[in-house]
């Protein structure tokens, strides 16, 4: 089949596809208008949304610049004081406090250190009071 | 190849650009479907070979159009129609293999066969032609859909969109979702099935 068939032969498919368009039935015409209508209507509705409410998309770029200024400021001027700035020292220092036996024994016998520093205390008051005494003597 | 004869879709779109007309975007769409809704609806009724399930397609392909691209220029509007057309021919056939599968495991498949008659097959002919001019047109779509049938998909689509619908090179492998190549590609194959297929009956 030669070239100029072959164009022959895509008229024709044209042809017939085309003529099989026309004589569409009354019902299945009804339906596809009733479906154009209802997507037309569908870009009215969408286009009315924004005559109606034009301030919307105004209204939402304002709230977002808003939103962004305000995580700005935030983000510049923190209120809250900052955290030390961690360093070798400071952790050493924290893991010697957490791993001393001694420590934790403190916590567990606090009433004997209650007691000693009561007893600190009240050495250190008597020798005032016997200084004083051995000059009245 | 055909080039001379634009398809409903050129035309409806030559209508709306040209000079002295000037429509808003709603009556705009409104002239674009019009002029491609029933080549749409006959490209999905050959492949879906069901009036019912074809009408349900080129209805929600409409809305899509309208709520997703309507603001788009009119000039992608045929291509991204016929896109979005094709995808749901695909997913009606998907749907209705599925829904094939589970009724044949549930041994109640309904064959072509036991289906009711069609009425709008069954109606006379609104346009009014006589009875054997009719039957050879009947004829004749027939034996092209059955052709278009024992084509692979992509060759099919190629055929429908730059053949039947009459879309260029470009649009159609816009709504094909390949390259212009692809394109050539599929159709050509396409004709030369068709070319063997139809050479037999449109000789």
């Amino acid at each position: 089949m030669n070239n100029d068939s072959e164009t022959a032969l895509l008229h024709k498919a044209h042809a017939v596809f085309n003529d099989s368009t026309i004589g569409l039935h009354a019902r299945v015409l009804a339906r596809l208008r009733e479906g154009r209508e209802r997507a037309v209507a569908e870009t009215e509705r969408r286009r009315s949304f924004w005559r109606v409410h034009p301030w919307a998309l105004p209204a939402g770029a304002v709230a977002i610049l808003f939103v962004a200024a305000v995580g700005g400021l935030i983000w510049s001027n923190p209120a809250s004081q900052p955290a030390a700035p961690f360093t070798a020292d400071n952790n050493n220092a924290d893991m010697a406090i957490v791993l001393s036996s001694d420590n934790l024994d403190m916590y567990a016998d606090m009433d004997f250190y209650r007691w000693l520093g009561t007893r600190q205390q009240q050495q250190q008051n008597v020798p005032q009071g016997d200084t004083r005494g051995n000059n009245n003597g | 190849m055909i080039t001379s004869d634009a398809g409903g879709a050129a035309v409806a779109l030559a209508a709306l650009q040209s000079p002295g007309v000037s429509l808003d975007n709603a009556a705009q769409l409104n002239a674009f479907l019009a002029g491609v809704e029933r080549r749409a609806f006959r490209i999905a009724q050959m492949a879906l070979r069901s009036p019912e399930d074809a009408l349900d397609a080129v209805q929600e392909t409409m809305l899509q159009l309208a709520r997703r691209y309507a603001q788009r220029p009119q000039a992608e509007w045929p291509p991204l129609f016929y896109c979005i057309l094709q995808s749901r021919i695909r997913d009606c056939q998907r749907r209705r293999a599925v829904r094939n599968r589970v009724m044949s495991f549930f041994g109640g498949q309904r064959g072509a066969e036991d289906d009711p008659p069609d009425p709008i097959e069954a109606a006379a002919d609104p346009a009014g032609r006589d009875p054997s001019e009719q039957l050879a047109q009947g004829e004749a779509i027939q034996a092209l859909e059955t052709a278009l049938e024992c084509l692979p998909a992509r060759q099919r689509e190629a055929f429908v969109l730059r053949i039947l619908e009459g879309l260029d090179v470009a649009d159609t492998a816009k709504a094909m979702g390949c390259s212009e190549g692809s394109v050539k590609t599929h159709l050509s194959r396409a004709v030369h099935s068709l070319r063997e297929t139809l050479g037999e009956h449109w000789a």
